[in-house]
């Protein structure tokens, strides 16, 4: 069939919600399924993540960021892999939490451990694991990033 | 009304509405969101969240120098 040809169709073939409409073009009707979600958690919980997030790095002048997911055999490794990656090392701290292997990973580069010290990062983790023991994935990070950015203050006046 | 018919009638209908009820209650939500629990497979892709750029000050990203080797200084680690 050539290109701008018109093709008839037989409204008789057509499957069950479809109709051939009076311009002559088939219209169709879909079923609509709901996704599931790809995270488990709620949209308050990940609107809440998302806020603790950007108020943690503007109150503090840090990137802040949280990893979800598998780390590897070498979680260190890996997260330092990650932190690396980030825009701007030297100020980022990243939050690498893995479930599948209950490990959280605390990583802060160069002037961010200078505001953060290793002891501070030790104590918002253990916050943060009490929350995971309990399966409170969401609260956890939340508790997490609070600590943190407390522990850090704010960011130096310019 | 015979007794076969009063049964019918006021036990077996509301029963019946009340097994309906009941396999309403136990259908699985197509949206439903799974808990977490510790110890569990994390059969979920990876995720990495930053800070949302719209609510960080201008001059937030002042600075990007291209960074070779390790750039971790410190952290903390643990496990549940």
């Amino acid at each position: 069939m050539a290109t701008g040809e018109i093709a008839e169709v037989d409204p008789a073939t057509l499957d069950v919600g479809a109709a051939v409409t009076t311009s002559g073009r088939v219209s169709v009707a879909k079923m609509y399924r709901p996704h599931p979600p790809t995270l488990p958690f709620t949209p308050v919980q990940l609107a809440s993540l998302d806020e603790a997030i950007t108020v943690a790095s503007r109150t503090t002048g840090l990137d802040f960021s949280v990893y979800l997911g598998e780390l590897g055999s070498d979680t260190r490794a890996r997260a330092e892999e990650l932190h690396a990656a980030t825009t701007r090392p030297a100020h980022a701290v990243l939050l690498a939490v893995s479930p599948g292997e209950r490990v959280v990973e605390v990583v802060t580069g160069e002037e961010s451990h200078r505001r953060l010290p290793d002891r501070g990062a030790k104590l918002a983790v253990m916050g943060m694991v009490a929350s995971f023991k309990e399966g409170d994935l969401a609260g956890g990070l939340l508790s997490g990033l609070r600590m943190l950015t407390d522990q850090a203050g704010h960011a130096p006046r310019a | 009304m015979t007794i076969v018919e009063t049964v019918l009638v006021f036990a077996l209908i509301p029963l019946a509405i009340y097994g309906v009820i009941t396999l309403l209650t136990l259908r699985p939500k197509a949206t439903r969101i799974a808990r977490y629990r510790p110890g569990q497979e994390w059969g979920y892709a990876p995720v990495w969240w930053s800070a949302n750029p719209g609510g960080l000050p201008a001059d937030h990203h002042a600075e990007t120098a291209p960074v070779s080797g390790r750039t971790a200084r410190g952290g903390a680690r643990g496990n549940w």
